[in-house]
């Protein structure tokens, strides 16, 4: 499934400003071992390719059943009809859609090409204390990938951020660990059965590579998203702070507040958001998060 | 919140602000008319002579009248929001709009019906037949008309107005008072011997600035009275001890040199005031005031004669008083540069002249005089030197960008430099510029040029190379025959085939450009030169070339990014992918696309200027190396001609007199502005398009660049943003990239990105603590941020 040259990005933002210090560029990798209910980019949890579909920008002109090989798109009662079930997701529909109704989520970039992207910000990252933050999904779901741009980032002297759920291998961990100069490490949920069912998986490997980071790494800042009604809760809150407190030099706590942002997104990948209709939580409540974990003797703030 | 608005002072910059914003625009034609008696008398004399006197006739005669509330003073005609007819440019503009004028759809003049008939009865007879205007209307070469009446380039608006586009010798004004200046003029005239050939035209030159310094003095005088007159009938003794001080003001300045701050705001407005009534222009510039004011301000501080809250006061009303008066020019003009711009552009920041930081109190100040009045004059300039400047100046100037009026026009300190350098300004004065108009290069007191002469519609170059030289919309062959297009066998050909169309049609500005420089011989300006060091010393007018620099006019260049992106796209999709040929591309072209989607789609797929994608930026950086050669390729008797890339908003205009480009652009819309990429084109963020604008050289386009970028005002509403916008700022800098200006996105503009996606592809936003591409989000998330969204707009008048 991995190739050491080539791995699969969704997209590469640049002046990224919440993802780390300074003006960064994030790269988001494709795929994720999580699957968390309230993920705000849900086309990055599959590894393998999927296809943006956008209903209210199709025009009806018919070039994609043309192209279409696979028999996924058929003209029903005077409307294109899309079937994913056949969609083999070569992408040939959305070359010839120039609606924009139709695009690939991925890429399949090169070690030199995400590095040429990474390059072009270089003299922002000089003026703003920036770099690049690798992100996804997971981005350590691609090891060999990730830990080839690591070294070459450090030679060229780019800081180098990785935003990790921290479900993974911890010899992974362990591999790519001397090449980052900063860890955005989230944390969701302490009780392992209620993470298993926000996320689908337990936590407890997320806890323990935690705590082996945080005594071998310098630099390690732990987010986490505030979802109303799944963790914000004084229980959970109250573990999180514990727990925090206990590890080796944690730099901060960041809470990222639930936003509404992605949910577009699951009708373009034809799948069901399956959150309750939740509503962003106010500043004063995120305020009251927020002392409450400094009651921990955590630094903490609101937002990446 | 702003400092001011805690303030009481802020109590009457509110109601001098709210009477201004409720003033409708109205034609004023009372200096016209002085000027036409003023003229009748002195038949028979040297033209400066009688403009000397008609210019000290409309001091003596001129209404004058002090406003209630107002503590600066000093109008240029009889109306508070009056737009000024120079009868001796173009008097038959308006003549030509008497019926349209009030109604008109860009910048409409009430005219009043006596106002008419004073026109028509005493202005009209006596100037017809001998106006700038009309002797341009009569001597413009036939090639050059031909291109302007197709809209292929714009060259009337010097025209049409006076000289404007410089920045006056405020400095020794306030310093040396208008008696100091005659002195100096005394002295110089002193020196003559009538007998020898050449001093007799000095001499009644210098008799004419003599008479413009008693114009002046008088100017002053007759405020002063008028202060003094209404304080005696004034009951309120607040309003009273106010007038009086007005007087006492007056009675100082402008004749005498400025003793405390108000003093040198109160003489820098008049002599404003005169050098507009002298000469109705845009862009009579106040230049570097943090600088030239400050050792009043200084001084009175230490003396404890002022607090630096009173300063603001006055600074602040002295910003209402800029956006009293209106330029009136034609309907054309006014389309090419719409709602009644003055500008008048004030700077703050920068190095001194020695190169080193210059930045004091009254910089702050300034900025804060923005922030506390906005209104959309003076066009305030920030002179950013990212080696010297601190950073808690440039923290003050994210903070008034987040106001979201639009100001300050953010300038590359140590490009504006380069720029004068490239003018032919020695170092040492180089540094002391300052932004003038829009975007261009000034140098207060010494330069005299037209920074924007002309425009040159770049979409027409694109047009003429696909068409060989025939224009769309009328179908007639107007430009230079450069080959069937489908003849030609690589993208070498075709870019050089638009190389040719550039040259022909710079050649067509370039004579015009010699034309209106001659008929500038008969315009001069004399309350103007007075400060001009060099014009006393030469007794030669600034009209004449008296200034110490004289360069070439500005030619400036409008559609930079539909002429890149379109020479992007016939490369990528005819000579290097090749999949579509030139004639399926001139096919769909000439449809403008309709039946030709597939085309359309490959024009917007192909690589977009903004995105930091060699591909396409490396056209940028070959084509405007080639257009500046070519521009400075030329000389006028002032000097080599000089590039610019501003376009105000002729953007819009010139877009209806071109048809669909391949760069996707459909026909008769507007063209990019400045060099700014096409609107939802920039899709990865604002450092990109920075990168990809830095492929033009500008330090060589000398008449300044002018990119345009949109910002949320959210984004910048937290710390973090802050810190970010200003490291943005100083890594523009670090790239060359000469001005930025920042547009804020309002609730009304986010609705029209809803309702447009497309133009509005790049537009990011921030949701809690996240960015995203606004066009990106669902419906129901949309409508969240517009809702958030409060009108942070700028009153323009």
């Amino acid at each position: 499934m991995l190739n050491v040259t080539n791995g699969k990005i969704i997209n590469i933002m640049k002046y990224s400003i919440h993802d780390g210090p300074g003006i960064r560029t994030a790269v988001f990798f494709k795929g994720c071992p999580l699957n968390c209910l309230w993920c705000h980019n849900p086309e990055s949890q599959k590894y393998d390719q999927e296809l943006f579909y956008w209903p209210d920008r199709c025009i009806g002109c018919g070039q994609c059943l043309e192209s279409c090989s696979s028999g996924a798109i058929r003209l029903t009662s005077n409307k294109l009809d899309y079937n994913r079930a056949q969609c083999k997701v070569c992408g040939d529909c959305c070359t010839v859609c120039h609606a924009g109704a139709r695009d690939l989520v991925a890429k399949t970039m090169s070690v030199g090409q995400v590095m040429a992207e990474i390059e072009k910000d270089l003299v922002f990252y000089d003026e703003s204390g920036g770099g690049v933050t690798f992100s996804g999904g997971e981005a350590l779901m691609q090891p060999i990938f990730l830990t080839e741009l690591l070294q070459d980032c450090q030679k060229k002297e780019i800081n180098t951020a990785v935003e990790t759920c921290g479900y993974v291998k911890p010899e992974i961990l362990q591999t790519i660990s001397p090449n980052v100069n900063l860890f955005l490490y989230d944390l969701k949920l302490m009780d392992s059965q209620r993470h298993q069912y926000y996320t689908g998986v337990p936590n407890e490997l997320i806890l323990e590579n935690l705590r082996w980071l945080t005594e071998h790494h310098s630099k390690v800042l732990v987010r986490v998203p505030i979802i109303p009604g799944c963790n914000d809760d004084k229980e959970n809150l109250h573990q999180l702070g514990e727990f925090v407190a206990s590890l080796k030099r944690v730099q901060e706590l960041h809470l990222l507040p639930y936003h509404r942002a992605g949910v577009d997104k699951y009708k373009r990948l034809g799948l069901e958001y399956q959150l309750p209709d939740i509503q962003a939580p106010e500043n004063e409540q995120m305020e009251r998060i927020k002392s409450e974990l400094e009651q921990y003797g955590l630094k903490v703030k609101i937002g990446g | 919140m702003s400092r001011g608005a805690q303030s009481g002072y802020m109590e009457r910059v509110n109601r001098l602000k709210k009477r201004v914003l409720e003033t409708r625009p109205e034609m004023d034609l009372e200096n016209a008319r002085i000027l036409t008696e003023g003229f009748k008398e002195t038949e028979g004399e040297p033209l400066v002579l009688r403009k000397a006197k008609a210019f000290h006739k409309q001091c003596q005669e001129k209404t004058v009248k002090i406003w209630d509330d107002e503590l600066i003073v000093g109008c240029s005609g009889s109306k508070m929001r009056g737009g000024i007819l120079c009868a001796d440019t173009c008097w038959s503009v308006l003549n030509e709009e008497l019926e349209t004028i009030n109604e008109r759809r860009y910048d409409p003049f009430y005219l009043k019906p006596e106002d008419r008939r004073i026109f028509e009865e005493e202005i009209r007879p006596y100037w017809l037949g001998k106006s700038t205007y009309e002797e341009w209307l009569a001597q413009i070469p036939e090639d050059t008309r031909i291109l302007r009446d197709y809209g292929v380039i714009y060259i009337n608006r010097k025209a049409v107005r006076g000289w404007g586009e410089t920045t006056a010798g405020y400095e020794w004004l306030i310093r040396e008072g208008v008696s100091g200046i005659q002195k100096q003029v005394e002295e110089r005239k002193a020196a003559l011997d009538i007998t020898k050939p050449g001093d007799y035209e000095n001499d009644y030159y210098l008799n004419a600035l003599l008479i413009v310094s008693e114009g002046l003095k008088t100017l002053g005088e007759r405020y002063a009275l008028e202060a003094e007159k209404l304080a005696a009938a004034e009951e309120n003794p607040q309003r009273k001890k106010e007038l009086l001080e007005i007087a006492e003001v007056c009675h100082q300045v402008p004749a005498n040199p400025a003793r405390t701050f108000r003093e040198s705001l109160q003489s820098f407005y008049f002599y404003q005031t005169a050098i507009f009534m002298e000469q109705n222009a845009a862009s009579y510039n106040p230049g570097r005031m943090d600088q030239y004011l400050w050792p009043y301000y200084h001084a009175d501080l230490e003396a404890g004669r002022l607090t630096s809250e009173e300063a603001q006061e006055l600074l602040d009303c002295l910003w209402v008083k800029f956006s009293e008066p209106c330029l009136f020019q034609d309907a054309v003009t006014a389309e090419f540069a719409a709602g009644y711009p003055m500008f008048q552009n004030v700077c703050v920041g920068g190095v001194d002249s020695s190169g080193r930081n210059a930045v004091n109190d009254l910089s702050y100040l300034i900025l804060q005089a923005t922030m506390d009045v906005r209104l959309y004059q003076p066009s305030l300039s920030v002179r950013y030197s990212l080696a010297k400047n601190p950073n808690s100046f440039l923290r003050k100037v994210v903070e008034l960008i987040r106001l979201g009026t639009g100001f300050p026009a953010f300038h590359n300190g140590d490009i504006g430099i380069r720029m004068l350098l490239n003018k032919g300004i020695p170092l040492k004065e180089a540094f002391n510029w300052n932004p003038c108009g829009c975007v261009e290069t000034n140098l207060e007191g010494r330069l005299r040029q037209y920074t924007a002469l002309a425009d040159i519609n770049l979409g027409s170059i694109v047009e003429f190379t696909l068409l060989d030289g025939r224009n769309r919309k009328s179908g007639d062959y107007i430009s230079v025959r450069t080959g069937n297009p489908l003849d030609f066998k690589t993208y070498d050909e075709f870019s050089t085939a638009v190389k040719k169309q550039i040259e022909y049609v710079t050649r067509a500005v370039v004579k015009g450009s010699h034309v209106i420089d001659e008929i500038g011989m008969h315009r001069p300006v004399p309350a103007l030169s007075l400060t001009f060091k060099e014009c006393i010393e030469k007794a030669e007018d600034y009209a004449w070339g008296g200034a110490k620099y004289n360069v070439g006019n500005g030619i400036i260049l409008i559609g930079v990014a539909d002429l890149i992106n379109s020479l992007a796209a016939v490369r990528h999709i005819v000579f290097e992918t090749k999949q579509a040929t030139m004639e399926q591309l001139l096919t769909a072209l000439d449809a403008d696309f309709a039946g030709h989607d597939d085309i359309r789609k490959l024009c917007l797929d192909s690589p977009k200027y903004g995105n930091d994608d060699p591909l396409v930026d490396d056209i940028a950086g070959e084509m405007f190396t080639f257009i500046a050669d070519e521009i400075e390729k030329y000389s006028s008797k002032f000097g080599r001609m000089t590039p610019g890339i501003l376009p105000v908003s002729g953007n819009t205009p010139f877009g209806l007199e071109v048809g669909a480009l391949p760069s996707g652009r459909r026909a008769w819309n507007p063209l990019a502005d400045g060099v700014s990429p096409s609107g939802g084109t920039d899709l990865n963020g604002p450092g990109a398009v920075l990168k990809s604008v830095a492929n033009i050289p500008h330090d060589r386009f000398v008449q300044g660049t002018l990119l345009n970028m949109k910002v949320e005002p959210e984004l910048l509403s937290t710390e973090n943003g802050i810190i970010q916008m200003m490291a943005l700022l100083k890594s523009m800098c670090s790239l060359g990239v000469f001005h930025v200006q920042f547009n804020v996105i309002d609730q009304e503009k986010l609705l029209q990105a809803q309702k447009n996606p497309d133009e509005y592809r790049g537009l990011l936003v921030r949701v809690a603590g996240y960015t995203a591409y606004f066009v990106e989000l669902g419906k129901d998330v949309q409508d969240e941020i517009i809702g958030r969204t409060v009108q942070h707009g700028i009153s323009a008048g």
